[in-house]
């Protein structure tokens, strides 16, 4: 049985897993036609390509179906639970940066600080009878940050997507969501808390620690760890 | 939060600059600078929580004593009636707590005429503070010995003030907990 290595099957992630890769001189290859998600790898020994959607890969990795997965930091803390009992951080790859932040309409010029958002949700159930909501995708990132910070009385309200607009429509009071530069959230009259950043999450090689080692995998390992240049 | 309130840690800097800038400046105008008003949150709520701070400035802090009291209540845990010795020598400077230690040595007596071994136990004052949501009186956790890498094994207590609150006005006393069965298969194992 090779080592099982995923990455993800598409787009901007999946081109620049397979530059990473082959800028240390493994390369990774499509094969097939567009639809097959079929790979091969050269210049590593008893290694086998997995494609798969960049968001299944730690599903994967949780079950122990792959050995070593390519996926953001985010979806790892967002999908596992306890992701540190099923999966190990081997290499952080430099591109895939994304931040999840918290957002409040710019206009709440109370709020500069989770400290306010907290006495501010306090307030708001009080007046409206209901937690304030925070709509968002990150369920898990969001409720162990808050926790953390000592931010209690909201609600999380799930938005699968155009989540800035869910202030404006009244579905939300605030919106933990992905953001690069701020911009889309700038534009629909939000503000980043200084000190909201939830996670901060790029592409990430991990490793399973729920796969099933055999003596010849971790031998590929660790040629795999020498090509890499890191410890494994 | 007690910190703030008691002088410990100095105020916010970004509260300490709105409030100063707002002694010149108009709310309505500086808030129609910063963005449109969207949302529930409405602009009258604002001005209600810049009164509120401006009330907070003027406060004089919590005394010191006090909340160093607070400090050592929040921090007892021990083993059951040494705790509770504990607690009665803070009740001296602080008399509102004696109707709960009353309370928490009746329950003891309970448990120990029910055969339960107080000395297999630990009494912790701010035990659930912090992931015990919704519970507000009595709260109890069954952690696995020589495992104390894994989360407790079941968790539970007194949520009297959720069934008030769900019953408007109407309430029973409440008791409840969760048993997670996968703790219970892998420390049985």
């Amino acid at each position: 049985m090779s080592l099982k290595l995923g990455v993800p099957s598409k787009g901007r992630l999946m081109e620049k897993t397979f530059d990473w890769f082959s800028d240390r001189k493994i390369v990774l290859q499509r094969t097939g036609s567009e639809r097959e998600y079929a790979g091969a790898i050269s210049g590593l020994e008893g290694a086998e390509l997995v494609l798969l959607a960049a968001g299944e890969i730690p599903r994967e990795l949780d079950a122990g179906r792959i050995h070593l997965g390519v996926t953001g930091t985010d979806l790892v803390r967002e999908k596992i639970a306890d992701w540190q009992q099923s999966v190990e951080e081997m290499c952080p790859m430099g591109f895939g940066r994304a931040d999840l932040v918290l957002a409040v309409p710019a206009f709440w010029v109370d709020v500069e600080t989770l400290d306010d958002l907290d006495a501010v949700a306090a307030a708001f159930r009080l007046r409206h009878g209901f937690r304030l909501r925070i709509a968002t995708k990150y369920h898990r990132l969001v409720r162990t940050f808050l926790t953390e910070h000592g931010v209690a009385d909201y609600q999380l309200i799930d938005s699968q997507g155009a989540t800035e607009g869910t202030i404006k429509n009244e579905t939300a009071e605030a919106v933990a969501d992905i953001t690069s530069t701020g911009e889309t959230l700038r534009a629909n009259h939000l503000k980043i808390l200084p000190d909201g950043m939830v996670h901060s999450s790029q592409a990430t090689l991990f490793r399973s620690r729920r796969a099933a080692w055999s003596r010849a995998q971790l031998e590929t390992l660790k040629t795999m760890g020498r090509l890499l240049d890191i410890q494994v | 939060m007690l910190d703030r309130f008691s002088g410990r840690t100095p105020p916010l800097a970004s509260r300490k600059a709105l409030l100063g800038q707002l002694e010149t400046a108009d709310l309505e105008e500086m808030i129609m600078a910063r963005g449109p008003e969207i949302g529930l949150r409405r602009f009258s709520e604002i001005a209600d929580r810049i009164e509120a701070l401006h009330e907070d400035e003027y406060a004089p802090p919590i005394d010191r004593d006090e909340v160093q009291l607070i400090d050592d209540l929040l921090s007892v845990r021990a083993a059951p009636l040494y705790a509770l010795e504990r607690l009665r020598d803070l009740a001296v400077d602080m008399p509102d707590i004696e109707p709960a230690v009353g309370r928490l040595e009746e329950r003891l007596s309970a448990m120990a005429a029910r055969g339960i071994d107080l000395d297999l136990l630990e009494f912790e004052t701010s035990y659930g503070r912090t992931t015990l949501e919704y519970y507000d009186g009595f709260v109890f956790g069954f952690y696995a010995d020589r495992r104390a890498d894994l989360p407790p094994v079941a968790t539970g207590g007194r949520y009297d003030a959720l069934t008030r609150v769900l019953g408007r006005g109407r309430a029973i006393p409440a008791v409840g907990g969760v048993i997670r069965p996968a703790l219970v298969l892998e420390v049985s194992r």
